[in-house]
């Protein structure tokens, strides 16, 4: 039953309240570098855009990790970094086209979107309600590839082939 | 140091030297922001100093809360000496420049001395740099934040455009593109000293004591700002306000004239339909519920991208009398890219609109420049000479006080304005007995800061809800009638102190009374680790209050200082809700003396010094 | 599954793997220096030493490299195992006084003097670097030289590794942190090992985002999808991302 976070890009007004909770939540501080989310924004346009791991069906992180480190949820799909595991070369950061894995600056681990086990902080203390957590049965993969935008070649991998 | 970042950066651009101090010698007794802000202004500077010599100092104060999770909490608060008035002058502004700084390492910035060429300071964490900023001298603000963030949109830029860099006491400082901290002049101490922007990126971030707690407090936060009007109306706030203003009669027109302007529903109208077509996306600054602020666009013209829904776009209208909508953004824009106070501004408008129209001044004064109410064209004109200093906008720059003392021909006469020359904000004050005595006795600059959440701004339209909130401040219901001179100086009080620890917590004033102080002090617990009772609290905020008053006592302010001007008492209002309404001498006096009384200090509005004991400012 | 007894405790564990992982999974933990589960054991630093009764029969071995086996007992703790370990510690105390991870261990186990000779090196010979390096990362840039006391880690000919992919996981996974890489500017040092790798510019933003040769190892081994994207640092990504976005509501 896989899960998937999704944004309403007219709710988002830009406040980064997500930003804040994320890293509250994973790092016990508030520090955007920290969180798991980061709000794009474009002020002289009015778009703020917030960006996270888009746990993909035909993870790049995945396919170039050399240690096998990366596996996704039982219940919820998402993409899971074993960190015993990890070797810490970072190519999962490099490998992927947004920018949705990094390091931590000072505990220095990968950390990325884990869905907070199906129950993502972000969409609780969103303000505007601009966040929310669906099951892909429910939505469907055609309406996920629409919430992500037809951009680049790179949204098969990310919802693993057309439809 | 848990909630707050533990220092303060001190820039001396004469010695082009920086250094720290720890915020913790402070943040016991002022809390943070405009209460720590106000004290290092009352330590670092010597009495009767030029606000536009080096001496004079600028300080960025955050607040514990900002740059948490806790709900608005995006605000930093500035505080120096005003050219405008030589007395205390603060502001303060939302967006995220503030928290930017915390997350950089820093609870504050102070600057000190004049750096010899323009220079720009810009902020990496630990690294700080004081580089040139030729270049960017006589860019207008838009354009500033732009170059400063090329290539690093994670940085936030505080910057003065053109009005600052020429001084002009009505200019302010913008953050990014959107917010200002535009009262005081501050825009000018800043010009002053050479110093054309501050850009900031941190990334250190804040260490929260009971992030738990504060989770749960910021939900609950969060639900109380939705319970607010304001919340379901913020969208449509940018024209409904005019509705609100007219439904409770609480603004002024012209040079607060007696009378009402006969195109003011024309005026809402306009307003109306033009910012529901150019209107596109509700926004919000940091953490903030509350998107009071909007992204606008007008096809083919370029202007400021995100507007507020605040009292800017009835101040331009109403004191220009500008009916055209086109106008009345086209200004607002203007302000912002130049770097000005627009609701100041429009106030020196309309104070030489006035003049004009009483031929004490002439088009060879004005240089044939037309000061004409209702004349968009011209006043856009106006102002950009005003933030250059052109001919008679050099005399118009220096804000009404000083510009009547230059115009002479018994000007002052018709010049409205509170203590030092502040331009009044856009309520009126006559029928307003509370908030004409905030206006007088505020020793911050703006009293907007106190004035804006009486209940007798919305006694005409929803009685009954300012009835219970007046009942439970001072105790009796009759309170909130505006016309009454009783209980006035405790509701004063009850603001003047929630404002001061709304400004000195680093969170936004607007949602501060409905939130409630409770709440905000279990942010500021769970976030610092430290417990603070409303008792101290409440001794906090009046020693703050104090402080603000002895700096400006050490300035030569005196008992007659806290009044406005005489037209307020000599000319009662001709029309309209409020008619016949005018300031009563001796009831207004009698107001200051139990205003005095109830803050502890003498007759002559001296702090006694058994106050200064017990808030242990000896 | 296989029967044995932990310290008292019986357990059924799967075949196939070794004492240290099989206690591990049981809730027992045991301490390592130079065990890593993404590489083959290797059993150099000898701290996870633990007893093997088989057959009325005690031995003392690394768990790490002792395959599970039906029947047998394992004491992880006993004064024997205790005894040795501490004994361990010690030494390697002696050869790496300054290291914390070893100091840390040390406190554990009541280590407070050494008696061996003392060094001051950094590096413990646990060989993680090298057994990451070969089987990992498939490059091979550094290796063990000589024997005896003289036996180190190290590249060949002392030079510069021209395989090394500047990836930085031998820092990563040391135990002592006996590797230092530096981030100067456009640059990576590894100063032990001479090494100097170039960095390459983001396009966007110009900064130094990643070493050239493990970002070209990333284009060789990765998909081919994100291609595109590997002349960005991944700040600016998650931008061009946003800017796709917007553009397309």
């Amino acid at each position: 039953m896989k899960k998937v976070l999704m944004v309403n890009l007219e709710k988002c007004v830009g406040c980064r309240t997500c930003e804040m909770i994320c890293s509250l939540v994973h790092e016990e501080r508030c520090n955007p570098p920290e969180a798991r989310i980061s709000v794009i924004k474009f002020e002289e346009r009015g778009t703020n855009i917030p960006i996270y791991c888009q746990q993909c069906e035909l993870p790049a992180c995945d396919a170039i990790c050399p240690a096998k480190a990366i596996y996704k949820d039982d219940l919820t799909e998402a993409v899971l970094v074993d960190i015993r595991r990890c070797i810490g070369c970072r190519m999962c950061i490099l490998a992927c086209p947004i920018g949705g894995l990094s390091f931590h600056p000072a505990r220095k681990e990968i950390i990325k979107c884990d869905l907070c086990k199906g129950d993502p902080a972000c969409v609780k203390y969103c303000p505007e309600g601009a966040l929310e957590v669906v099951s892909l049965d429910t939505i469907g993969v055609k309406r996920r590839r629409e919430n992500i935008g037809k951009f680049s070649s790179y949204l098969d991998m990310m919802t693993g082939g057309k439809e | 140091m848990n909630g707050y970042s533990g220092k303060i950066l001190i820039i001396d651009l004469s010695e082009n030297q920086t250094s720290t101090v720890e915020t913790s010698l402070y943040s016991r007794e002022y809390l943070g922001g405009r209460g720590i802000g106000v004290k290092l202004l009352y330590d670092m500077v010597r009495p009767k100093q030029d606000p536009l010599g080096p001496e004079n100092i600028l300080v960025f104060m955050t607040g514990p809360l900002t740059g948490t999770l806790t709900p608005s909490s995006g605000r930093v608060d500035i505080v120096t000496t005003s050219p405008e008035s030589n007395l205390l002058g603060g502001s303060n502004a939302g967006g995220f420049w503030g928290p930017e700084l915390k997350w950089a390492g820093y609870d504050g910035v102070v600057i000190k001395g004049k750096a010899k060429n323009p220079v720009t300071i810009q902020i990496y964490n630990d690294e700080v740099k004081i580089k040139d900023a030729q270049k960017l001298w006589g860019k207008d603000v838009f354009e500033t934040a732009k170059i400063l963030r090329q290539g690093n949109e994670e940085n936030q830029v505080a910057c003065i455009g053109p009005a600052g860099e020429n001084k002009s006491n009505l200019s302010g400082i913008a953050f990014n593109f959107r917010n200002y901290a535009a009262r005081a002049g501050v825009g000018a101490v800043m010009g002053v000293k050479n110093l054309k922007a501050i850009a900031v990126r941190g990334t250190k971030g804040s260490d929260i004591n009971d992030p738990k707690a504060l989770q749960q407090i910021c939900l609950e936060i969060q639900n109380r700002e939705k319970m607010m009007p304001l919340y379901n109306d913020a969208p449509s706030w940018h024209w409904k306000l005019f509705q609100s203003l007219e439904e409770d009669g609480k603004a002024f027109f012209g040079n607060y004239e007696p009378f009402l302007w006969e195109d003011r529903i024309k005026a809402v109208q306009n307003v109306k339909e033009f910012i529901q077509q150019n209107h596109l996306k509700p926004e919000s600054c940091f953490t903030c519920p509350l998107r009071c602020w909007a992204h606008f666009s007008v096809s083919g013209e370029e202007g400021a991208p995100i507007i507020a829904c605040q009292g800017t776009w009835p101040s331009i209208a109403y004191f220009m009398k500008l009916s055209d909508p086109y106008y009345i953004w086209r200004i607002y824009t203007l302000c912002q890219k130049l770097g000005l106070d627009a609701g100041g501004t429009s106030a020196v408008m309309a104070l030489a609109a006035d003049l004009y129209e009483r031929s004490v001044i002439s088009f060879k004064d004005t240089k044939g420049v037309l000061f004409e109410f209702g004349n968009g064209k011209a006043f856009a004109e106006a102002i950009e000479k005003l933030a250059k200093r052109e001919d008679f906008g050099d005399i118009l720059a220096e804000g009404i006080r000083k510009a009547v003392q230059k115009i002479g021909r018994s000007s002052e006469r018709y010049a409205v304005h509170s203590k030092g020359g502040t331009e009044l904000w856009l309520m009126e004050v006559r029928p307003f007995k509370g908030a004409a005595l905030t206006c007088a006795v505020t020793d911050s600059g703006s009293c907007n800061r106190a004035t804006y959440a009486f209940p007798d701004f919305y006694y005409r339209s929803m009685q009954k809800q300012a009835r219970m909130v007046a009942k439970n401040i001072v105790g009796k219901e009759e309170a909130a009638d505006p016309s009454v001179y009783d209980y006035k100086p405790k509701m004063t009080i009850f603001y003047e102190n929630l404002h001061i620890l709304a400004d000195s917590l680093g969170v936004c004033a607007i949602p501060f009374q409905a939130v409630g102080l409770e709440l905000w002090s279990q942010a500021f617990s769970a976030c610092t680790g430290i417990e603070l009772q409303l008792n101290d609290l409440m001794l906090t905020a009046e020693r703050i209050r104090t402080l603000e008053r002895l700096f400006n006592r050490r300035e030569g302010l005196k008992r007659e200082d806290d009044t406005l001007s005489e037209r307020l008492f000599k000319e009662a209002i001709k029309e309209g809700p409020w008619k016949g309404e005018v300031l009563d001498r001796e009831k207004f006096e009698a107001m200051k003396d139990e205003y005095y009384f109830l803050r502890g200090w003498d007759n002559d509005g001296r702090p006694t010094e058994k106050t200064l004991e017990n808030l242990g400012l000896k | 599954m296989l029967k044995i007894v932990i310290d008292g405790k019986e357990a059924k564990v799967e075949e196939g793997q070794s004492v240290l992982e099989a206690a591990e999974k049981i809730g027992f933990k045991i301490p390592t220096l130079c065990y890593h589960p993404a590489v083959h054991a290797y059993g150099a630093c000898r701290v996870c030493v633990v007893e093997v009764i088989e057959k009325g029969l005690s031995k003392l071995t690394t768990s790490c490299t002792y395959p599970v086996e039906n029947g047998i007992e394992v004491k992880t703790n006993s004064e024997k195992v205790k005894k040795t370990r501490k004994l361990i510690v010690e030494m390697l105390l002696a050869r790496c006084p300054e290291a914390k991870i070893i100091q840390d261990l040390a406190k554990q186990l009541g280590v407070e003097k050494t008696r061996a000779p003392q060094k001051n090196e950094n590096c413990i010979l646990c060989g993680l670097c090298v057994r990451i390096c070969r089987e990992i990362i498939g490059v091979d840039a550094v290796g063990f030289a000589n024997r005896g006391h003289k036996r180190k880690v190290t590249t060949p000919f002392e030079i510069q590794s021209d395989v090394c992919l500047g990836c930085g996981a031998c820092a990563y996974v040391c135990p002592t942190g006996a590797i230092k890489i530096e981030d100067v500017a456009d640059k990576i040092k590894i100063e032990i090992w001479h090494t100097e790798i170039e960095k390459i510019k983001c396009e966007s933003c110009g900064k130094y985002f990643s070493p050239k040769p493990i970002l070209e190892q990333v284009r060789e081994k990765g998909l081919p999808e994100v291609n595109e994207f590997l002349k960005l640092c991944p700040d600016c990504r998650k931008r061009v991302l946003a800017n796709k976005v917007g553009l397309v509501r």
